[in-house]
């Protein structure tokens, strides 16, 4: 009489313990999606602004770019270009 | 009451085995059936598409990069007011109202309005608030130096099923490594289709495009197609090229031809700009071709540069056909190195014939004539040579001179810097790494092709064309302060079987400094109308380009 009472008792124990742990986890997991979300979001906000700004930087680093704002600072095309081939002294010590 | 307690007992114990069994079999023996029911209710399958990877020259600057670019899609099925909404959505687009309205009108869950859009677009439209409207996120190819090096890369376009993939040049040729692997991910929302965790889990990941480091200066590239450019225009020529290679590596420092095309439009263009004229048009090539027949024969020691030629005096008959000089000069007794300085095609005759046919096709064998390169571009072609019992007389005399053989220009790069690097030859390369998406780099090693001649051959070669430079007929344009090797070449061009004589392709090639070359440089006209000759035209190119790079590398004049 005893023993089926207390494996009645084990198993409706059990049950409920069962139930509760599981409403505990789905509890303490639920707000971390919508963190991670969150962060997932930024991050990829960051990417495009890092990938939009990259594009900037190299299309204004192209020689294209340089070769006209060059043109524009006056910056002319060299016609003629000579070589000093014997060593001059800049500073003489006397 | 004993018997109902044991009938109670036993039927609770039937039934938490029951339970049991059932739980035993969905969670375990149905559990990927469940699993998959899950995944499709409460997860949502995302493909990851990799990023192509970028194609940078050796300054590690991107020629060839990736942007975000948004494709705007519609479902027809929940655009209210479809009049309307094309109206405003077609002015923020700038696209015909007409082709926005003809694709709402569809009875479809998804259609494509316009792909390409940048984030100021995007953001418009999302301002709009219309329903029905959504953003697919891709990647599109950027271009930071416009059209520089166009026919180098080649373009990105769509294959059978949509994909990105590469056509022509770079992009052709190492399309799989730029390309990367799709993957998948699994994405977990609940009942408000909030995500429960961020991303479940990546199945056979993504991995981006390796990038392609290459041996092009962006400089050298930059300063070349702007020469080119302006010498087309000048001498009123159909088309142009120019190619620059280092001879000890092999690698290409600048590859340029000219019409060419913009890889962003590429549509707009004729389908023949997408090929690289440098790798894939034949043509003969002239008197450029003199060297290579000159260095066969001084290697077999058939000849010394001292050589008197014994029947130069005037033209030559070979196989029912007189054969001239390209100016109908003509030097009695002249030495090898006056043939080469003058470019006597009668003198390249008697080379030819006092080398024999077999020894010909040997060298044109040796030098990678008839052959594939082997560079690292998608479209190269390689000229028929014919098998030597179909030879004539009159071939093998033409041959001498240039002419009556094809040649792609890469391959007579390829010889000339073989004659530059002390008889050794290159593999021409342009990519010289590969960096893949976790910055681990493997470098491609330069590769010998074979060594044609001795070095004492390519030594005596390289003196008969410095005095070729000083004292031939491109002499007025030359650098005074350095010693060049080069050759001029005016080629006729064969039309319905007979050479025509105001069409000429115009080149020169040549290397410098002369006694420790670090550039070999050919220069091609195809039909200039201003003047025919290469000494006119492709001679000034070089030697103007050559002064560019001799400053660039800092190399100080030699004489």
């Amino acid at each position: 009489m005893r023993r089926p009472t207390l494996i009645l008792a084990f198993l409706i124990l059990t049950a409920v313990g069962l139930i509760v742990v599981r409403a505990a986890v789905s509890n303490a997991i639920s707000p971390n999606g919508t963190v991670l979300a969150k962060i997932s979001e930024e991050r990829e906000f960051y990417k495009k602004e890092n990938k939009a700004l990259r594009e900037d930087l190299f299309a204004k680093t192209s020689l294209n770019s340089i070769s006209s704002e060059a043109a524009r600072f006056g910056f002319v095309e060299r016609k003629n270009s000579f070589v000093l081939t014997k060593p001059l002294p800049i500073a003489l010590k006397r | 009451m004993t018997w109902r307690y044991k009938f109670a007992f036993i039927t609770f114990v039937l039934a938490f085995l029951v339970v049991a069994f059932r739980l035993f079999y969905w969670q375990v023996v149905r559990a990927s059936y469940l699993s998959e029911i899950g995944r499709n209710q409460y997860g949502q399958e995302i493909k990851v598409f990799p990023e192509r990877g970028e194609i940078l020259t050796s300054d590690l600057f991107p020629i060839a990069t990736n942007k975000v670019s948004y494709l705007l899609f519609a479902n027809p099925k929940e655009v209210t007011n479809k009049e309307d909404v094309a109206l405003r959505v077609a002015k923020i687009l700038d696209t015909e109202y007409a082709s926005v309205s003809v694709s709402l009108s569809l009875d479809k869950f998804w259609v494509p309005i316009k792909p390409g859009l940048n984030e100021e677009k995007k953001e418009a439209i999302e301002n709009l608030k219309i329903p029905g409207l959504g953003f697919e996120e891709n990647y599109e190819r950027f271009y930071p130096e416009a059209s520089l090096a166009a026919s180098l890369l080649g373009f990105v376009g769509k294959d059978d099923e949509g994909k990105d993939k590469g056509y022509f040049g770079l992009e052709g040729y190492y399309n799989r490594l730029l390309s990367g692997k799709e993957g998948s991910a699994i994405q977990i929302h609940d009942a408000l289709g909030k995500p429960v965790i961020a991303r479940l889990k990546e199945e056979g990941g993504a991995l981006e495009g390796s990038d392609l480091i290459l041996s092009i200066d962006r400089s050298i590239q930059f300063l070349v197609e702007k020469k080119l450019s302006d010498a087309v225009e000048k001498y009123g020529a159909q088309g142009g090229m120019v190619g620059v290679i280092d001879p000890k590596t092999g690698k290409i420092i600048a590859l340029s031809s000219f019409p060419t095309f913009d890889p962003k439009k590429y549509y707009e263009y004729s389908q023949d700009l997408y090929k690289n004229a440098f790798i894939s048009d034949l043509y003969e090539p002239g008197s450029t071709f003199k060297p290579l027949v000159m260095s066969a024969a001084l290697n077999e020691r058939k000849v010394t540069p001292a050589t008197r030629c014994p029947y130069c005096g005037g033209p030559i008959s070979v196989g029912g056909y007189d054969l001239h000089t390209w100016n109908d000069k003509y030097y009695p007794n002249t030495t090898m190195t006056e043939v080469i300085q003058h470019s006597d095609n009668t003198g390249m005759i008697f080379v030819a014939q006092t080398l024999g046919l077999e020894k010909m096709l040997t060298y044109l064998d040796r030098f990678g004539i008839g052959r594939l390169t082997g560079i690292d571009l998608q479209g190269e072609v390689s000229p028929d040579i014919k098998p030597e019992n179909s030879w004539y007389a009159a071939d093998l005399a033409t041959a001498g001179f240039g002419q009556g053989i094809s040649v792609t220009p890469v391959e007579l790069l390829t010889v000339f810097s073989a004659i530059a690097n002390k008889g050794i030859m290159m593999k021409p390369q342009v990519v010289s790494q590969v960096r893949d998406n976790e910055g681990r780099t493997v470098n491609i090693e330069p590769e010998i092709m074979g060594k044609p001649i001795s070095e004492a051959s390519a030594k005596v070669m390289t003196e008969m064309l410095v005095n070729a430079v000083n004292k031939g007929e491109a002499s007025y344009a030359r650098l005074k302060d350095y010693r060049i090797a080069g050759k001029t070449g005016t080629a006729s061009i064969p039309i319905q079987g007979k050479y025509d004589p105001t069409k000429t392709i115009a080149s020169f090639v040549g290397f410098a400094p002369a006694d420790d070359p670090k550039f070999v440089m050919l220069v091609i006209f195809n039909k200039p109308s201003a003047a025919i000759y290469g000494a006119e035209t492709a001679a000034p190119v070089f030697f103007s380009i050559a002064r560019d790079i001799l400053s660039y590398y800092k190399i100080t004049p030699t004489q």
